[in-house]
């Protein structure tokens, strides 16, 4: 039996057997993995969150029958409505725990401390514009999605993505210009 | 096309890999306008700056552990299930034998046999003194007593010598009569003054009956009986004097008895109340009106100090006939019993709350004095408040007819013991030389009091100065000098405690201890001022 592709199941209904969800993980685990780790910065957060939304996924197949034709979009909203909970949570908690949070990324090995302090850089960066546009930034240039399956995700119009999109990438530009030229 | 539209286009296009082209009429435009080139360059820039140059791999059999996952969680369900089904088949056997038992329970209860009425009166709270109870039913027999609430006291007569022939001994009881008045009466011995006799003084609360009886006995002799039954108060006066050799007599000069015998009376009466650690008598009296006439109302309060809860007996008098017409007992505010003596048929007791009070409390077993929380100290309590504090006891010796103080108290604590309470009594009898004994007194519920000779005195001056020693004034003597500062010095030891009896009045509890200059240093605890005497024996 062939395995579905990311366009194939990017728009097909939500999986139901277990076949099909298996198909799903293999599809999606890799996008996901990555969406939620440019957004949590950790890399066992973003594993504990995935399972857990895939796990959702799954135990609520039926509720989610009537999700159709959007199984990759709705995927990922899911996703990032529980890293924007995440982020209020984060934020309503005490200053401590956020020292907490990056002595952690100062300790591991040298190249995955590196590799959070490169994210934690473009988090930086992305956080001086507002967050839709930022948003559909991240998904458009860290998550490689196009306008269209970004337009699903917000549900919202293509136009409307593109424009955040441009007004974002020109703002960065102001900004990182002005860094360079201060 | 204008810069504008061709700067939207070079964006749609940024994150694509740049082996895609543009389309001819966009490169067309960049080739031309240096401002455009500059724009899609610094473009590349931005999104390079944040285009992350590594992306995360998905741990390696996540996708495994995750259908594993599922499949467990499955499978739990599905068991879980099936193990419901299967305790649900199992149960219902046990459903409908319940239900059957169920049936038969109703039927019985409509069926008066005598076996369900037994399983039915289950044992009432044990009283408090299980023991005594028991030896009492035992002397008495024909009085049923299923399910009481025992109280006793013994009201000692003490050998008389030659000194007190004359003097009559008595004591003074107090007693609801059958009109509602109260009795104050004369209670003697008739006899060989020269044995101990020791009436007995005992009531409880009958659940089956629905009635309070009291007993005065002697040697196991009845010689009276009064009970509330029937609604009203019945007196029995079984006196015999030439069996019991026991002789009561009204006093007619008492108008109203004093506050502790109203206490006393209550205390008989409602037989609730025998492990007080502390008695505060409240003596109020209110004039009031109760149906146009004026009435007096004396209230007694009973404080017990370790759980703060409080027993209040209220009696209103008329002051015109000098009749109790009612009694109401109170815990806190909820209320346990009611005599209207003189009214039949408003009067009856609480029987439903009363075998609510939770007589027993299982974690107030004997009471405790915490070592932290008990200050040190020694103090002079009066006689009457410790006879209250453990009136079962022999220190009901204060209604001697001598009517002066017979004994002197200090009160302090055992360190070593902190559940018993240590009592140094001083005996003054003038028939004797002066008896001074150390003891101990432990109150708990089971045994009520237990005195036990701890100590002896081991040196009498001629100017009256006597000096103690026990082990527990030791314990108390190394408790009580590591908190004190002036006391606190490098390698103290063989600490020692004294109690002393400076005058008639006055006593002091020393501690001696020696530092290894050899220096003695003794401490007047009273004051906690170190003394600079330095003495070689500190006996002498």
């Amino acid at each position: 039996m062939k395995s579905p592709s990311l366009t194939e199941l990017w728009e097909a209904g939500w999986p139901q057997s277990q076949e099909e969800f298996e198909a799903f993980v293999e599809v999606f685990q890799e996008r996901l993995y990555r969406f939620l780790y440019y957004r949590l910065r950790n890399l066992h957060d973003a594993e504990d969150v995935m399972q857990s939304i895939f796990l959702k996924a799954y135990n609520e197949r039926n509720k989610l029958q009537k999700v159709k034709n959007q199984a990759g979009p709705y995927l990922f909203r899911m996703a990032m409505n529980i890293c924007i909970d995440r982020h209020r949570k984060k934020k309503r908690e005490p200053p401590t725990s956020e020292l907490d949070s990056t002595n952690e990324l100062q300790i591991g090995i040298p190249a995955e401390a590196m590799e959070q302090a490169e994210i934690g850089r473009i988090y930086d960066i992305l956080q001086q514009i507002p967050e839709k546009q930022a948003e559909v930034i991240r998904l458009r240039i860290m998550d490689e999605l196009s306008f269209s399956e970004i337009a699903k995700v917000f549900g919202c119009f293509e136009t409307t993505v593109r424009t955040r999109y441009r007004y974002g990438i020109r703002k960065l530009r102001q900004i990182i210009q002005k860094e360079e030229n201060p | 096309m204008k810069c504008h539209r061709i700067q939207n286009l070079i964006l749609d296009r940024l994150p694509l890999p740049p082996e895609v082209e543009f389309s001819p009429d966009v490169q067309c435009h960049l080739a031309d306008c240096p401002k455009c080139q500059q724009f899609y360059c610094e473009c590349v820039k931005v999104v390079q700056s944040i285009r992350p140059s590594t992306s995360p791999i998905v741990p390696p059999g996540f996708k495994d552990n995750l259908i594993h996952r599922i499949r467990a969680n499955e499978l739990g369900i599905r068991y879980e299930r099936s193990s419901a089904a299967d305790k649900s088949r199992l149960w219902k056997p046990a459903y409908v034998i319940s239900l059957a038992l169920l049936i038969l329970i109703g039927l019985a209860w409509f069926e008066p046999h005598a076996w369900f009425s037994c399983l039915w009166n289950r044992e009432t709270p044990l009283p408090a003194d299980l023991r005594l109870a028991q030896a009492f039913a035992g002397e008495f027999p024909s009085i049923p007593r299923t399910g009481v609430l025992y109280q006793s006291r013994d009201i000692l007569f003490r050998p008389l010598n030659d000194y007190y022939r004359e003097v009559h001994q008595w004591y003074p009881i107090s007693i609801i009569d059958e009109n509602g008045k109260i009795q104050c009466m004369k209670l003697s011995f008739i006899g060989d003054r020269k044995e101990k006799q020791i009436v007995k003084d005992e009531s409880w609360y009958d659940f089956d009956r629905g009635s309070f009886i009291r007993i005065l006995s002697i040697n196991g002799n009845p010689f009276y009986i009064n009970a509330f039954e029937d609604n009203k108060i019945v007196l029995t006066n079984l006196q015999d004097s030439s069996e019991n050799r026991i002789n009561i007599i009204s006093i007619e000069s008492y108008i109203l008895p004093q506050p502790e015998e109203f206490l006393n009376l209550a205390s008989s009466l409602s037989a609730l109340w025998t492990d007080c650690n502390e008695v505060k008598i409240v003596h109020s009296k209110t004039t009031e009106r109760y149906h146009g006439k004026p009435i007096q109302q004396i209230k007694s309060t009973l404080h017990k100090k370790n759980d703060y809860t409080n027993l209040y007996y209220y009696f209103n008098f008329r002051p015109d006939t000098n009749q109790i017409f009612e009694i109401n007992t109170y815990l806190h505010k909820t209320p346990l019993l009611s005599i209207y003596p003189t009214q039949k048929s408003e009067a009856r007791p609480y029987p439903r709350d009363l075998q609510q009070i939770p007589l027993l409390p299982d974690n107030k077993k004997y009471f405790r004095f915490d070592k932290l929380d008990a200050v040190p100290y020694i103090r002079t309590i009066d006689l009457n408040t410790l006879r209250e504090t453990a009136w079962q006891g022999i220190l009901y010796a204060k209604l001697d007819p001598c009517l002066y103080p017979i004994a002197r108290i200090v009160d302090m604590f055992d360190f070593s013991v902190p559940s018993k309470r240590m009592v140094a009594i001083v005996y003054d009898n003038p028939d004797h030389c002066p008896l001074i004994l150390l003891q101990s007194i432990s109150l708990n519920r089971r045994y009520g009091l237990k005195i036990e000779k701890i100590g002896r005195p081991i040196h009498t001056s001629k100017s009256e100065k006597t000096i103690w020693e026990s082990h527990f004034l030791d314990a108390a003597a190394n408790h009580i000098y590591q908190i004190i500062p002036s006391f606190i010095k490098p390698q103290t030891n063989d600490v020692r405690g004294y109690l002393l009896k400076e005058s008639q009045d006055t006593y002091a509890f020393l501690i001696a201890g020696k530092t290894t200059d050899k220096t003695q240093i003794i401490l007047f605890l009273d004051r906690l001022t170190a003394f600079p005497q330095t003495t070689n024996d500190s006996n002498s």
